[in-house]
């Protein structure tokens, strides 16, 4: 417990010590909002493997034929809000969607059926929250900042025509940089950027055939504003 | 769940439907039992299912049907579409199309 407690000292020492004159170069005060949207793309998650047995006559187990599910790659939308809770603290309120196909393939069929991969395109919800953590160091003239993030949230997955839906919880954990294009520490709007960064989402429940958490690179692009 | 199953464009009377679910695993099977080739599959798990069909083996099918009319000459086939099934509901029409052997 006091080595828990030391490093939860020590990281908060961390993440406060920013300078105070290149926080207020970007417009980085405690309790100030970023907003920002984008896009993202969340890659492919393997969804296991299944085979299809039917029971013969005597009561043993036949393989029809075997399946193979993933859930592909999907490019999407992402918006954000933040509060500044320090200088190198931001809390984030997240939403992104995005439309996965659902891919089963079906091969080694009992009578040598041609290889099928039948297809679902889905609508997929996340809505959650994460912590930002800025890292005390700079690139370009203060202008690049490198920062690390946490977080989670719930998962929405709606079937094709909105028929079924699958719902489930997300973590997720990744960094990226911001890049300031312009700052007006004088303005109400106090700077705009682009935020860039890859995450790496693990999935549970939702749409699965099985009971493994399922995880997904994500990468995501997305302009910024501060105020 | 409902659907048909169609060859060159007709209705294929006889065929052996079954609905995989592969997150449980359980297979449930039907027959196109209708001069449509309309098939209904009930008490399935709501959920993504694979859907397949097959010719009824030539020996087995007198003990299902009159055997006039029923059509054996087609190849196994899979529908194209992972077809959900709503809790407590159809999954809307589903259409197979096989070809003959």
């Amino acid at each position: 417990m006091r080595r828990f407690r030391a490093a939860v000292a020590l990281w908060g020492i961390v993440a406060l010590h920013v300078p105070a004159a290149r926080a207020q170069s970007t417009g980085a005060d405690p309790g100030r909002i970023e907003l920002s949207a984008g896009a993202l793309w969340v890659g492919h998650q393997a969804l296991g493997s299944t085979a299809a047995n039917a029971t013969t006559s005597t009561g043993t187990s036949l393989r029809l034929f075997s399946t193979s599910s993933d859930l592909a790659g999907a490019a999407g939308f992402e918006g954000r809000v933040g509060v500044r809770l320090s200088h190198a603290l931001v809390a984030t309120a997240e939403a992104s969607y995005s439309k996965p196909q659902l891919r089963v393939s079906i091969t080694n069929d009992i009578e040598n059926s041609t290889a099928v991969t039948a297809i679902e395109t889905m609508q997929q919800f996340m809505i959650g929250g994460a912590v930002v953590w800025y890292l005390p160091y700079r690139f370009g003239a203060s202008r690049v900042a490198p920062f690390v993030t946490a977080g989670g949230g719930t998962l929405r997955q709606l079937h094709e025509a909105a028929t079924l839906v699958a719902t489930g919880r997300y973590y997720q954990f990744g960094g990226g940089v911001t890049h300031l294009f312009a700052s007006r520490p004088n303005r109400r709007l106090k700077g705009l950027g682009l935020r860039a960064e890859a995450r790496a989402i693990v999935r549970q429940q939702g749409v699965a055939f099985d009971t493994r958490a399922h995880l997904a690179p994500t990468l995501a692009a997305a302009l910024f504003a501060r105020f | 769940m409902s659907g048909t199953v169609t060859k060159n464009g007709q209705p294929v009377f006889g065929a052996h439907v079954v609905a995989f679910d592969p997150a449980k695993g359980s297979l449930v099977g039907s027959f196109t039992l209708n001069a449509q080739g309309q098939f209904s599959i009930n008490g399935l798990s709501p959920g993504p299912h694979i859907v397949r069909v097959e010719p009824i083996d030539d020996a087995e099918v007198d003990s299902f049907f009159d055997a006039n009319g029923v059509d054996t000459d087609f190849r196994v086939a899979f529908s194209d579409r992972v077809v959900v099934v709503p809790r407590g509901g159809d999954s809307g029409p589903v259409t197979v199309t096989v070809v003959r052997k």
